[in-house]
């Protein structure tokens, strides 16, 4: 947890991303507040979604509350306000609002537990932060169930994921699912992409890159379900697609199948937090020669993983912990609860 | 909001906490069962309890009907109900309200998504012939509506939704066993959010078992479960794209 | 009976221009919902407002940034009437709601500031007095909101005495811990258990063996135990919940009080809500204005409208998307209570008829005109007639037509304005032309004015009408045009010359040309002007 925390205070926003409910996030953000307050900082948080409510909606297991230190930023809906222990002095109103109410700016003067509903869209998370780096030192934004979105580099500069035996009682599985997320989380930086493609990928737009570095616009509006007229665009001199959006299942398929006559096929997307196609897609994609790089990389802090599964199931947290530092060479795996 | 508002269970008189329950025990009926039913009942806060009725069901299973007082009591005022805004326009309304503030038809595009093949749901809100006698969206002069049926991948879904220009997607889960329902829903947010677009489009999830606060929980803007109508997906879609300036 | 139905605000564009007028507060919002139309009686007061926005336009023109201050803070408004609704049925706001009324007041403080200079603000609009609430939510934090230790007389001890209690909790807990950690040599983790691993046998069995732990957890590998509070912690624990409770109960008191003096001071406040909405309202008239181009109105006692120059802000701003611009219009009606319009086909004769209504309906509700100079009275009402466009009620043109006709005919003596556009196309001429010709003849006896666009013979002859027709084509362009070949309609655009001239009581007979030029099949031309027993067309051209 130290060391978590010693690469932590070198950002300005971390999100801590959870791949299912129950990961021990809210434990992890905790562990972050508390830790990094003791260091002198001032911590900002909110989250995407509702959360430190008692229990889960979904899942009905009891949930920890979110502990906030003294002089800690949130962002909240003015509806959780009332409840928890902690003490709130109302700064300021953002003009998010979510269904719990509209998002207000407040300063914790009296320490103790309090909910924290953020915004949801994208766009208001990033609203968000830049209001709590005004009151604050560095802002953690807690997301709820699978919000990968929030860990973009567009939105935050790093991201911890948060894993654990709620995913499968089966230690293989979690250490499948957790592998596979993080390895998307960490794609490479591509080295082909000039600055006009990235620019052209900031703007959500997809495009064709050649191997002398033209770029070219694609007229298609998405590719998201892999249209097959991508490929009249494709061959062994324009072979780097740059993808604006999703890349899903489907576009992943029809870029395996078309990888035989495109040699060297790269594909581009603007980060981890794009890739949507599962496992064996993947897999298919990689067995076909086709690389795939990101334009901004994720700056994975860490990964924190909670052995406590559904039911209050257990699987030993040591061994997860190190069959996923394993397969994750260089990244900081902790148990918080350790 | 401050002043308590506690109920009870009501059986024949206000605040007598009265409840009937059943449930099955894996024990062989007999006067061990009972005792283990009563202990329950007691267990469940059941005052008084009272074994109605106890019979055999096939070997090692018993079959009790409990009457009792149930002394947990609910403080209205404490609870929290997310709802979707509830202020119903008709028909014509909403035709001249999109007519007023938007100025322009509207795209609606909608699917029963994943392997979910029920469409009634979807079908009952978009259809010409709509639910309990109100026009379904494609009747409305001023909105464009596609339904494009069952076991929709989300990856189709939101192409749809792209390339019609949708200023607001619906979505249908109907089969939600071990909660299958619930990372396809995340994930068609995920989606739209890696497109660039969720911030464009009002996004409405719904379902018998779908509940605003789950959806809202899940990153939608509203969840509908049963009985909703047309016209009240209808105007909140409206009011929801005035509100966060979508029309232009 | 309305000012003006809905279709016809539709038609003229009042529908757009109330629109582009855009309020920056739900104050302000909210009074243009109900913004009221100035009928006749409302001479002093329809006076009054285009003065005020008068005002405003030349302190914009003055000052800007001092007008940019106060629409920045306008913006900024939220709406609080339901929180002081909420406050004076006796219930206690929460801190989110004393919050915003806080921030309302701070906008409203600045507001009044911004605008104390501002010699256009007559006294009734100036912002009441609200300082006293002001200073009871000022404690406890500078801007933002917060029960501070002062709002209470114990509240500041009661909190501190909690601050010691939990402080020395925490430093018991701490050394048990400590103590504990020495003991075994092992570390308590965040959330204050300690594992052990069931593998290590001597260790487990000396830490299941302390009394100040218990197990509070374990699986088949693992034992997680936690600190048993001693009977000193549980006391202490104790106390602390009860000044919670203390605490809480006095906190809650504080907000009681609040909430009444939100309660009392509600009357001030919504006045104060009241008239930042007409601030607003005005402001937003006047940026309007600005975008349109404005002139004064002046009311006059003559049944008259005489306008000069008039730029139709609707149709200008579409004909500014093509790059095309809008030729100012000028004419007068009233010097007959009929007045007939003439002209070639896409002549403009609607767009006249559109401009007097919008002109007069904008002027009416209290905005200015985008005219050189407008002079007119006021008008009862504005009707446009319809042009058939409801097919979907399963009316045919003529029909919708007279079914509207007949509802607003009657009131020819409430000092109204027709605007009838082509009436009666719709039905075959020979009674098109004499209906129309009897209603006009008809309201010429009420005190109504009238202006109606027709192709119909024997119309614009009429005694007592004044007859107007649009320039159009002059022979010398026509030819000219024909000479370069067929054209499109944004030619023919280019080459009208929309303004009013004096008619002779004849009607233009320029659709053939106007066919021609359009492209028409040439055969068919032909055709038409033997029907007509003319010279074809074609040896025109030559």
């Amino acid at each position: 947890m130290k060391e978590l925390l010693d690469r932590a205070v070198q950002y300005k926003s971390i999100a801590v991303v959870g791949l299912a409910k129950n990961t021990g996030k809210t434990v992890t953000v905790n562990c972050l507040l508390d830790g990094l307050s003791n260091r002198g900082l001032t911590v900002g948080l909110t989250s995407t979604g509702r959360d430190g409510e008692k229990a889960d909606v979904l899942t009905d297991l009891p949930k920890p509350p979110v502990v906030l230190p003294r002089g800690a930023v949130v962002a909240t809906a003015g509806g959780c306000l009332g409840q928890g222990t902690a003490r709130l002095e109302i700064l300021a109103s953002l003009d998010i609002s979510n269904p719990l109410g509209e998002i207000v700016l407040a300063r914790v003067r009296e320490p103790g537990t309090a909910e924290i509903s953020g915004p949801e869209r994208t766009r208001d998370v990033q609203a968000a932060i830049d209001a709590l780096l005004d009151w604050s030192d560095l802002v953690l934004i807690d997301g709820a169930l699978d919000r990968i979105a929030a860990s973009a580099p567009a939105v935050t500069e790093a991201a911890i994921l948060a894993t654990g035996a709620v995913l499968s009682y089966d230690l293989e599985r979690v250490v499948e699912s957790t592998v596979f997320s993080a390895r998307k989380l960490l794609l490479p930086a591509s080295v082909r992409l000039t600055p006009q493609g990235a620019g052209l990928l900031a703007a959500g737009r997809s495009g064709v890159q050649s191997r002398d570095g033209t770029v070219k616009p694609l007229p298609m509006a998405t590719l998201i379900d892999g249209p097959v007229e991508l490929l009249d665009y494709l061959d062994a001199q324009w072979s780097c697609l740059l993808v604006g959006g999703a890349l899903t299942n489907e576009l992943a398929r029809l870029l395996a199948a078309a990888a035989q006559r495109i040699p060297g096929l790269e594909v581009v997307v603007r980060d981890g937090t794009r890739i949507f196609a599962d496992i064996r897609q993947w897999q298919e994609l990689e067995r076909n020669g086709v690389s795939v790089t990101a334009a901004a990389p994720i700056n994975l802090l860490g990964v924190s993983v909670n052995p406590v599964g559904k039911h209050g199931r257990r699987i030993p947290g040591a061994a997860l912990v190190e069959a996923i530092a394993k397969m994750l060479p260089g990244v900081l795996v902790v148990d918080p609860l350790a | 909001m401050t002043e308590t508002k506690r109920i009870k269970a009501y059986g024949d008189a206000l605040d007598d906490g009265a409840v009937q329950l059943s449930f099955t025990l894996p024990v062989d009926a007999g006067p061990l069962a009972r005792a283990a039913a009563l202990n329950l009942a007691v267990q469940m806060g059941l005052e008084h309890a009272e074994i109605a009725y106890m019979t055999p069901v096939s070997q090692g299973f018993s079959f009790f009907v409990v009457y009792g007082r149930c002394r947990h009591s609910v403080d209205l005022s404490r609870l929290q109900v997310a709802e979707a805004g509830l202020e119903e326009m008709d028909f014509f309304e909403i035709n001249d309200y999109i007519k007023e503030h938007i100025g322009r038809k509207i795209n609606v595009v909608a699917a029963c998504t994943g392997t979910d093949a029920h469409t009634v749901g979807i079908d009952a809100i978009i259809n010409m012939k709509g639910y309990k006698g109100e026009y379904g969206l494609e009747r409305y002069p001023w909105i464009n509506a596609w339904n494009m049926g069952s076991q929709v991948p989300n990856a189709a879904l939101v192409a749809e939704a792209v390339r019609r220009k949708a200023d607001a997607i619906l979505v249908s889960q109907v089969v939600t066993q071990r909660d299958i329902h619930i990372p396809n829903l995340t994930e068609l947010v995920e989606m739209l959010e890696a497109e660039g677009i969720r911030h464009k489009v009002v996004l409405v999830a719904g379902g018998p078992r779908i509940s605003h606060q789950l959806a809202v929980e899940l990153g939608y803007d509203a969840g509908f479960g049963p009985g909703t109508t047309p016209r009240q997906v209808a105007s909140f879609i409206v009011r929801e794209m005035v509100q966060r300036k979508l029309g232009n | 009976m309305n000012f003006i139905d809905d279709a016809s605000a539709e038609r003229i564009g009042l529908t757009r221009i109330r629109q582009r007028l855009q309020p920056l507060s739900p104050y302000g919002r909210l009074l243009k919902s109900r913004m009221p139309v100035f009928l006749p009686g409302c001479e002093e007061l329809v006076r009054a407002e285009w003065a005020l926005v008068h005002g405003v336009l030349a302190a914009r023109a003055l000052e800007p940034a001092a007008v940019d201050a106060v629409e920045m803070r306008l913006r900024s408004l939220k709406d609080i009437r339901g929180i002081v609704r909420k406050a004076r049925e006796g219930l206690v706001l929460e801190d989110v709601e004393l919050f915003a009324v806080k921030r309302f007041l701070q906008l409203t403080e600045q507001l009044a500031q911004l605008l104390a200079p501002a010699d256009w603000l007559p006294r009734r609009l100036q912002l009441p007095d609200l300082s006293r609430l002001r200073e009871a939510l000022a404690a406890g934090s500078n801007s933002g909101f917060y029960i501070g230790d002062s709002c209470a007389a114990n509240l500041a001890a009661l909190r501190r005495e909690q601050r010691r209690l939990k402080d020395r909790l925490a430093e018991m807990r701490k050394r048990s811990r400590q103590e504990i950690e020495a003991l075994t040599g092992r570390t308590f983790n965040h959330q204050g258990r300690l594992r052990v691993n069931k593998l290590e046998g001597e260790l487990l069995a000396k830490v299941a063996g302390l009394p100040q732990l218990v197990l509070a957890a374990e699986t088949f590998s693992e034992a997680e135990f936690a600190l048993k509070p001693s009977a000193e912690m549980l006391a202490l624990e104790e106390h602390i919940g009860r000044l919670e409770t203390d605490i809480s109960a006095l906190e809650q008191q504080v907000r009681q009080k609040l909430s009444r003096e939100v309660a009392v001071a509600g009357p001030r406040l919504l006045a104060a809500c009241r008239r930042l909405g007409r601030i607003d309202l005005l402001l937003a008239k006047a940026r309007l204005a600005g975008e349109t181009g404005w002139c004064l109105p002046r009311l006059t006692g003559d049944n008259c409208i005489r306008l000069a120059e008039f730029t139709n802000p609707v149709i200008g701003e579409h004909l500014a998307a093509q790059g095309l611009s809008f030729q100012p219009l000028s004419l007068e009606l009233g010097r007959t209570p009929v007045t007939v319009i003439t002209g070639a086909n896409m002549g403009g004769k609607s767009v006249t008829l559109k401009s007097v209504g919008l002109a007069v309906a904008m002027a009416q509700l209290g905005l200015l005109v985008p005219a050189r100079e407008f002079e007119f009275s006021l008008r009862a009402f504005i009707y446009y007639s319809l042009q058939g466009e409801d097919a979907d009620r399963g009316l045919s043109t003529f029909g919708a037509e007279i079914q509207a006709l007949a509802a607003w005919l009657p009131h020819k003596n409430r000092h109204g304005l027709y605007l009838l556009d082509e009436p009666a196309r719709g039905t075959n001429p020979w009674e098109g032309s004499a209906l129309v010709r009897a209603i006009l003849h008809w309201l010429a006896g009420g005190n109504s004015l009238t202006l109606a666009a027709t192709h119909f013979p024997g119309v614009a002859g009429m005694p007592g009408v004044t007859h107007l027709q649009v320039a159009g084509l002059s022979a010398a362009d026509l030819q000219t045009v024909l000479a370069r070949g067929a054209g499109g309609t944004e030619a023919l655009r280019n080459l009208m010359d929309y303004s009013l001239v004096p008619g002779t009581g004849a009607v233009p007979r320029d659709a053939l040309k106007i066919a021609a030029f359009l492209g028409l099949e040439p055969e068919v031309l032909a055709l038409a002007e033997k029907e007509l027993g003319r010279k074809p067309w074609k040896e025109l051209r030559e």
